[in-house]
């Protein structure tokens, strides 16, 4: 793509990688334009103020959570409760002493858990990570944050929302899976309907037996799902044309190994079932397909064409 | 209440040292409260989650290995802000370095784009770019994070921390050229 190449050819350029001969190929201003912005910004800063707080006031003190500030966020919850200014402090500080649970599921481990409403459940994959705040779950509202691959399943009630880094899930009552990886995000749906909304406010709609996946800065085209629930809740993993991105991110969730991909282009598309519970096959099954060479030395993974 | 299932780190280089700390902070406020400034564009809360991020930190001092505590810190940091911001729209705005030197001007005499005004068009073009060319991109060229430590921290690739500073730098470009084109 050639927005591809002019990317990867200033990519380049910043590492001073190229010869004469490829400069030439920019038109002659392009690269001055690109010399006299970063000229600019490279004398920058937000603040020539040294940050104020010094190291020793955090560890002479212990622990000092002594913030007198409200917090726009809980001004609102001390407001429904009582208004008083002794009060709204002491809301404050307890903004950061609040009452927060997380969940972890262990390496090679699933975990279930049942949400605070009571009938609501999640199921976290390997290395996957749920958590909430007590004012999260409210008369009006079902909220939590989830890092890594989780299957919930949603009792009919007040909204439902699933917070990652790569965007939010919203719904009304159903069963789905959301998996957030490296500014991804992959949503199935087995049961009722849910919303998707990457972090660039893109949205899709995704209806039972449909899934979407969060690519790259886009949306994919919609996949069909055949199953009724993940198939990783009994111990593999089931990739529909999934980037190679997605594919290593099990591998450090379910066995910890980290990957180099090195020169491998880490958007190849892979599909099949690996299992959870068998490296040796696992690596087999993904990389051959694929025709990548692979060399695992203790818990890394080099990868090469 | 927290239940956290995570196992104890076994390597000592140990955060609840009050010289590691220290090194910690001397390393890292800066850029965390920078981060989160270009991510937010709010300097006051800015320093104010940076602080508490250490806070946290060093009450949990004995659970976080030393080798994570950059990505720790970003993330904490990146939470409390989640939890406080609604999605305004951010402007960003600089001073110059204190202890910047004037020579550069003389290596790069010719200048495309106009002078005057270009700090403020350029300060407007940043506060635009897509949130994440935006923060990976100022951390490079402001922080001068180098690629890899950019894609610790915020735990991405380094292919894409590159193609996030290509492709901020091209965008600025272009929005430069399109403000430029009009004033004519």
């Amino acid at each position: 793509m050639a927005e591809d190449q002019e990317l990867d050819k200033i990519i380049r350029w910043l590492n001073d990688e190229l010869t004469e001969e490829e400069k030439k190929t920019f038109s002659n201003d392009d690269l001055l334009k690109y010399q006299q912005i970063l000229s600019e910004i490279d004398k920058w800063t937000p603040d020539n103020k040294p940050l104020s707080l010094q190291p020793g006031d955090i560890t002479k003190a212990g622990s000092t959570k002594k913030k007198g500030k409200v917090i726009s966020m809980n001004r609102w919850t001390s407001l429904s409760i009582a208004a008083s200014v002794i009060l709204a402090m002491f809301i404050g500080f307890l903004f950061f002493k609040s009452n927060e649970t997380v969940e972890l599921a262990e390496l090679g481990q699933t975990k279930e858990i049942l949400l605070p409403d009571g009938v609501s459940k999640v199921t976290l994959a390997s290395n996957a990570k749920v958590s909430w705040k007590d004012d999260d779950w409210s008369g009006d509202q079902r909220t939590l944050k989830l890092e890594g691959k989780a299957f919930f399943q949603v009792n009919p009630g007040s909204p439902f929302t699933v917070n990652t880094e790569s965007g939010a899930v919203r719904v009304l009552g159903t069963s789905f899976e959301v998996s957030s990886f490296n500014e991804s995000l992959s949503v199935k749906c087995f049961e009722g309907k849910v919303k998707a909304t990457a972090t660039d406010q893109q949205e899709r709609i995704v209806t039972k037996g449909e899934a979407y996946l969060y690519y790259a800065g886009q949306w994919e085209d919609k996949q069909l799902l055949t199953d009724q629930k993940p198939e990783w809740l009994i111990s593999q993993t089931r990739f529909d044309n999934a980037p190679l991105d997605e594919v290593l991110k099990m591998l450090k969730d379910q066995y910890n190994i980290e990957t180099i991909a090195g020169e491998v282009n880490t958007n190849r598309r892979f599909t099949g079932t690996v299992p959870n519970d068998n490296l040796k096959l696992a690596l087999d099954l993904i990389f051959t397909p694929l025709k990548i060479k692979y060399e695992l030395d203790q818990k890394k993974l080099y990868l090469t064409e | 209440m927290s239940t956290n299932n995570c196992p104890m780190p076994t390597d000592h280089s140990s955060l609840c040292e009050e010289q590691t700390f220290h090194h910690v902070h001397e390393e890292y406020s800066t850029p965390l409260r920078n981060f989160l400034y270009y991510k937010f564009g709010d300097l006051e809360k800015a320093r104010d989650f940076t602080q508490e991020a250490f806070i946290r930190l060093w009450d949990n001092c004995s659970k976080v290995i030393y080798e994570k505590v950059k990505s720790y810190l970003f993330t904490i940091g990146n939470r409390l802000f989640l939890d406080e911001m609604d999605h305004q729209k951010v402007v960003l705005k600089f001073q110059y370095r204190q202890n910047y030197s004037e020579q550069q001007i003389e290596t790069n005499p010719e200048f495309l784009y106009r002078h005057e005004e270009f700090k403020e068009t350029l300060e407007d073009a940043v506060s635009s770019l897509p949130e994440k060319q935006r923060t990976v991109f100022l951390l490079s060229r402001i922080d001068k994070l180098k690629n890899k430590e950019i894609a610790e921290t915020l735990d991405i690739s380094i292919k894409t921390v590159e193609k996030h500073i290509a492709g901020a730098l091209k965008t600025l470009k272009e929005n430069l050229d399109e403000l430029s084109d009009r004033k004519i």
